[in-house]
């Protein structure tokens, strides 16, 4: 067995230089003070200004979705069903019911009472206690319908106030 | 016979028999829209293109009759490039917007576009919209979805015979509408729902309730008329949400020896393609009748309602039939099972001396009107009096009106729902009798005299056979399980008859082998047939 030894050069010989130079950076930032804990609730998380930069524009209505109603592209929070003026975007097509892999949609569909669609849900509920926010909803809609806002800060004294229905979840976009 | 040679497989098939039918018979897909195994190929929809040597040109297999050395090829690149182009051009106006089509899943243009469709279409024109149209209050007809493939328009003019529907005016316009001053009546309309190809045609019933790969189907037998038609029915966890029809395998029709070309639809084939494509529009749409079990919590016990448990109940009402020896009077609903009129009969032949039964009167299956020729309907609106009536002649127990059993003045009266309304006559002339015992899975006007009220399954939560005016024993199934405190109606009855005289009846498999062994009616069942699903009796001469 051959010895296979690095061989090292003096300064990481004498590992003093770099213990100092870590330190270095520890002192740097203590006197600096960039703060990083965020004190919620007091203070809140602007998901959407950070996310920017790393946002791709994915189609048409991307840009009007992040300037309405806070969606981002890489966060995922409470869902949002979309609203076009006055009719709603849901076909209640099941799409979203269907790929949900933690069965946490749960849609009822009806004839459409506006003559511009064929169907819209009568119910339609997200339980956000079983939600995973994997997102596999949004990517489903052949509508566009569903998307996840930045919305995150979850909130409730029993799990049934987690079930939310259509209502809560209508967001107008035009 | 003719020996053709279909993709290199030698098959020989009958007189008369079409190419399509002889690769589908053989296992041979040839995708195809406006053939349907229970009418005339119409040559319509071109779908069916396909290759035979020393013909110029592609033929529609659908039409050309099989003949002697054929030699037929279906996948050559001709006829993938020709199915292309068919699809390319059937959708150029279709939405294709399948999510919000109640046909997703099982829909013919989906499954084939996938299959044999272009992945782009030439076309740069918009398509045009059209606002769907209700063709009558059943049935919602959308013209953006319709491929023209007149099936719809067929089926009423060779099957049904009243020609209400027709195609008006031409190209990228044409649209099914019914002739002017015309509609199409309650009575056979659900059918087209079922043949159209894609979800041009959709029953109110059914529109937009659920997608169709959520639902089970069953396979079981519709219980409103004695002919016993063989359905579908599409449930979820307890919801039934649709009925459909359930074509026995027609192969063995289509491609049988005796079928020649001067009558290529004899009169025996005709019947037998009917009855088992279609089913009338009570079946489809009235199945909640039969169905719902309404939220009954559990045997109602008026003597002690704090104890109106399982095992007190049944042990009141053993109690009370001992008490009241032969002075039992019976009633039967024809819409009992085999199996249960057998117990049922059993217990009345056990332990009462007058050697009756009272069958509840049920209304004649009439048809809904006199000009189709379609006439599926038999019989009365209950499946299974010829059931009753061969069991009860084997044990030697008379049928009688229900009136003479309550004017025999029984003591206590034990009555074999499903009831519906058919007793609601008799509530004032039951007063004096002492003990009423209803078994049912709804509550009736009737069921609210019981003293004992014991909660039963309907006929789509309990397993059994029917017996249909023809003769032939069909299966019914479990279709979805049973909410709440009901128990199965053969439960009840052989735990009654185990306490009475102890003897261990089983369950329906344990029965209906008594049946056979006993019944000479039912020696020739063919148990096998049962247990697959293709429900016929051998000896009753029919073609499947
Ligand atoms: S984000 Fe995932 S888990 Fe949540 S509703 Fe959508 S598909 Fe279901
Ligand atoms: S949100 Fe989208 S996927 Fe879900 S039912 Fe509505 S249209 Fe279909
Ligand atoms: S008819 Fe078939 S192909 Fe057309 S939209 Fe409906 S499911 Fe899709
Ligand atoms: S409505 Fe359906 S069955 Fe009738 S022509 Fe159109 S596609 Fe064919
Ligand atoms: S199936 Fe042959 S032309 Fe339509």
């Amino acid at each position: 067995m051959t010895e296979n030894k690095k061989k090292y050069t003096f300064k990481e010989a004498v590992y003093f230089i770099e213990i100092l130079r870590g330190l270095g950076v520890t002192i740097k930032h203590f006197f600096t003070r960039r703060k990083f804990a965020i004190n919620y609730p007091e203070e809140k998380l602007n998901i959407t200004g950070n996310t920017q930069a790393t946002m791709k524009v994915m189609d048409k209505d991307a840009q009007e979705l992040i300037d309405r109603v806070e969606v981002t592209m890489n966060y995922r929070g409470k869902h949002a069903l979309l609203v076009d003026g006055d009719l709603g975007r849901c076909v209640a097509c099941k799409m979203c019911e269907t790929v949900c892999p933690f069965f946490a949609i749960y849609i009822e569909p009806e004839e459409s009472p506006d003559p511009r669609k064929e169907r819209s849900p009568k119910i339609f509920e997200v339980d956000l206690t079983r939600c995973a926010y994997c997102g596999y909803c949004v990517e489903a809609c052949p509508e566009n319908a569903i998307t996840m806002t930045s919305f995150y800060s979850l909130v409730a004294r029993q799990r049934p106030e987690l079930s939310i229905q259509r209502k809560e979840l209508r967001t107008v976009i035009k | 016979m003719p020996t053709v040679e279909i993709d290199g497989k030698k098959i020989t098939v009958g007189q008369g028999v079409t190419v399509l039918e002889a690769a589908r018979a053989n296992g041979i897909e040839i995708p195809h829209f406006c053939y349907h195994e229970s009418f005339k190929s119409g040559g319509l929809c071109r779908m069916c293109l396909v290759e035979i040597e020393k013909m110029p040109k592609l033929q529609t297999s659908c039409t050309t009759v099989a003949t002697e050395g054929m030699v037929v090829k279906t996948t050559t690149d001709r006829v993938k490039q020709a199915r292309s182009a068919i699809l390319e051009f059937i959708l150029t106006n279709h939405p294709l917007d399948c999510p919000d089509c109640d046909q997703a899943g099982e829909c013919v243009l989906q499954e084939y576009s996938h299959k044999y469709g272009p992945d782009k279409s030439d076309f740069r024109e918009p398509k045009q919209l059209r606002e769907h149209i209700q063709l009558s209050e059943h049935i919602a007809y959308d013209p953006e979805r319709c491929i023209m493939c007149e099936r719809c328009v067929r089926y009423y003019r060779d099957i049904v015979g009243t020609e209400e529907l027709a195609v008006m005016e031409r190209g990228a316009h044409s649209e099914i509408t019914t002739f002017p001053g015309r509609q199409l009546d309650y009575g056979y309309i659900g059918n087209i729902a079922d043949i159209c190809p894609v979800g041009a045609l959709t029953t109110k019933d059914f529109r937009f309730k659920e997608r169709v790969y959520n639902l089970r189907a069953t396979e079981t037998i519709c219980p409103l008329c004695e002919a016993g038609c063989t359905i579908y029915v599409d449930a979820k966890k307890y919801t039934v949400y649709r009925v459909r029809s359930r074509s026995k395998n027609l192969t063995s029709i289509h491609t049988n020896p005796n079928r020649n070309v001067t009558a290529l639809y004899p009169k025996v084939f005709i019947d037998a393609i009917l009855r088992s494509s279609f089913i009338c529009d009570d079946g489809r749409l009235g199945y909640k009748k039969a169905l719902e079990n309404s939220s009954l919590s559990g045997p109602v016990n008026r003597y002690e309602p704090e104890n109106s448990t399982w095992s007190a109940s049944i042990a009141l009402v053993v109690q009370r039939i001992k008490q009241a020896g032969s002075k039992v009077g019976g009633i039967l609903s024809p819409f009992a099972t085999n199996e249960e009129v057998y117990a049922f009969l059993y217990l009345i032949k056990s332990i009462t001396a007058h050697n009756s039964v009272g069958i509840m009167q049920f209304p004649e299956a009439k048809e809904f009107r006199e000009s189709t020729k379609l006439k599926l309907r038999k019989g009365v609106q209950a499946p299974n009096l010829k059931g009753i009536e061969q069991i009860a002649g084997a044990l030697g127990i008379k049928i009688v009106p229900v009136d003479e059993v309550i004017a025999s003045k029984p003591e206590l009266l034990y009555v074999l729902g499903p009831v519906f309304d058919r007793m609601d006559g008799y509530t004032e002339k039951i007063k004096d009798i002492q003990c009423i015992v209803v078994q049912d899975f709804k509550a009736s006007a009737f069921s609210e005299k019981a003293h004992v009220f014991m909660p039963g399954l309907s006929f789509a939560q309990k397993d059994g056979t029917y017996t249909n005016k023809d003769g032939q024993v069909q299966r019914i199934r479990i279709v979805v399980d049973s909410k709440g405190n009901a128990k199965n109606d053969l439960d009840i009855l052989t735990d009654i008859i185990y306490n009475i005289s102890g003897k261990k009846l089983g369950s329906f498999d344990n029965i209906l082998a008594l049946l056979v062994k006993e019944i000479a009616f039912f020696n020739n069942i063919d148990m096998n047939s049962l247990t697959t699903g293709i429900n016929l009796r051998k000896a009753a001469g029919r073609l499947w």
